[in-house]
């Protein structure tokens, strides 16, 4: 269990403390809520945790330093882009290796678009994000990031 | 409230137990049948399957234990209040603020999203709450400090913000233009007792 998952539980346990002493019956209903809605999710989830397993074990860590490090002008930043909107990775691994691809001499575009959209697009957790948020939102939201990634880092290629 | 309706407000259907179950199948059958495949590839997909699958089971339930209490105890005309139609740049300001101060993965975001959807939060709002829990949340600018150095990431920082800003009005005039037009189908829009059949 990461920190991340310490934090998160820790607050969920002290709100529901918290709740539990103050309403009782409110606290009772926000937890059916909550359990309904994880129900809700479980079978997209596990469809979501194979999928992203397999794209982890065709594209490794070590392609994506290559790609990026390769990567320059408008067609490094696509390609860039593209493997963060589809790779799944934690930031502790991405930035670390975001950083060493920089550190090597390779362009801040394509470092920019890579953890730009590795952080913001999920392909593969978009069936998630419908079933929580809506389709359209869903499909607004990561079309928009998408443009929002490219210009940033076309951005980030002008100004770094 | 029966299996099949909404459930309150969230829009998150508890699917019929056969789809359920054919989805959790189809995620076996996935696994299984790449490994078989690939047997190269058979250590690797288990390994990245594996962890995501400890990663989400560590977080969406705690997750989703916060969303339903949020849901049972904050009112609807507070939210609304600070992050609805007539918040303004202050609503902006908050919910970029808000998505900044946490961390952990996006996904995590998606039902507290929706939570202050449901209560009266602004599309725009909600772009901007989960841009920031993507790209500005403070664990992670911090990362990027360290592993990108200050210029990039104070540079992309900047970006960022002044972009999502403007992002976020595109993605509501659209959201709500669609969703004015046709039937309610966004989940989250009102208190989750209109009129269904």
């Amino acid at each position: 269990m990461n920190s991340t998952a310490i934090i998160i539980n820790g607050l969920a346990v002290a709100a529901l403390i918290w709740a539990l002493v103050g309403d009782r019956e409110k606290a009772r209903a926000g937890l059916r809520k909550g359990l309904q809605v994880m129900m809700g999710i479980a079978p997209v989830t596990l469809l979501v945790v194979a999928v992203v397993g397999i794209v982890l074990a065709f594209i490794p860590a070590e392609t994506v330093g290559l790609v990026l490090g390769e990567g320059a002008g408008f067609t490094g930043v696509l390609a860039a882009l593209g493997l963060g909107a589809l790779v799944h990775m934690p930031a502790l691994l991405g930035f670390p290796l975001a950083g060493k691809v920089l550190q090597n001499g390779g362009s801040p575009g394509p470092v920019a678009a890579f953890i730009t959209s590795l952080t913001m697009i999920g392909v593969f957790t978009i069936p998630m994000e419908i079933k929580i948020l809506g389709r359209r939102f869903t499909l607004a939201r990561n079309l928009v990031s998408a443009a929002l990634a490219l210009s940033i880092a076309v951005l980030m290629g002008v100004l770094v | 409230m029966n299996g099949e309706s909404k459930s309150p407000g969230t829009g998150v259907e508890a699917p019929k137990r056969s789809k359920g179950l054919l989805l959790a199948f189809a995620a076996l059958v996935l696994i299984g049948g790449f490994s078989l495949a690939f047997p190269d590839k058979r250590a690797a997909i288990l390994e990245g399957s594996g962890g995501f699958l400890r990663e989400v089971v560590f977080i969406l339930p705690a997750v989703c234990v916060l969303m339903g209490l949020f849901g049972a105890f904050v009112s609807k005309d507070l939210v609304m209040r600070i992050l609805g139609k007539s918040s303004g740049w202050k609503g902006a300001l908050l919910s970029i603020g808000l998505g900044s101060l946490p961390t952990g993965p996006l996904y995590a975001a998606f039902p507290l999203a929706a939570a202050l959807r449901e209560k009266g939060a602004r599309s725009a709002n909600i772009f901007l709450f989960l841009t920031a829990w993507a790209c500005i949340k403070l664990p992670q600018e911090l990362l990027e400090l360290r592993f990108l150095g200050p210029r990039f990431m104070l540079i992309r920082l900047a970006l960022t913000v002044a972009l999502a800003v403007p992002a976020a009005f595109l993605v509501e005039r659209y959201v709500d233009s669609v969703a004015s037009r046709s039937e309610p189908e966004s989940p989250a829009t009102s208190n989750g007792k209109e009129m269904r059949p």
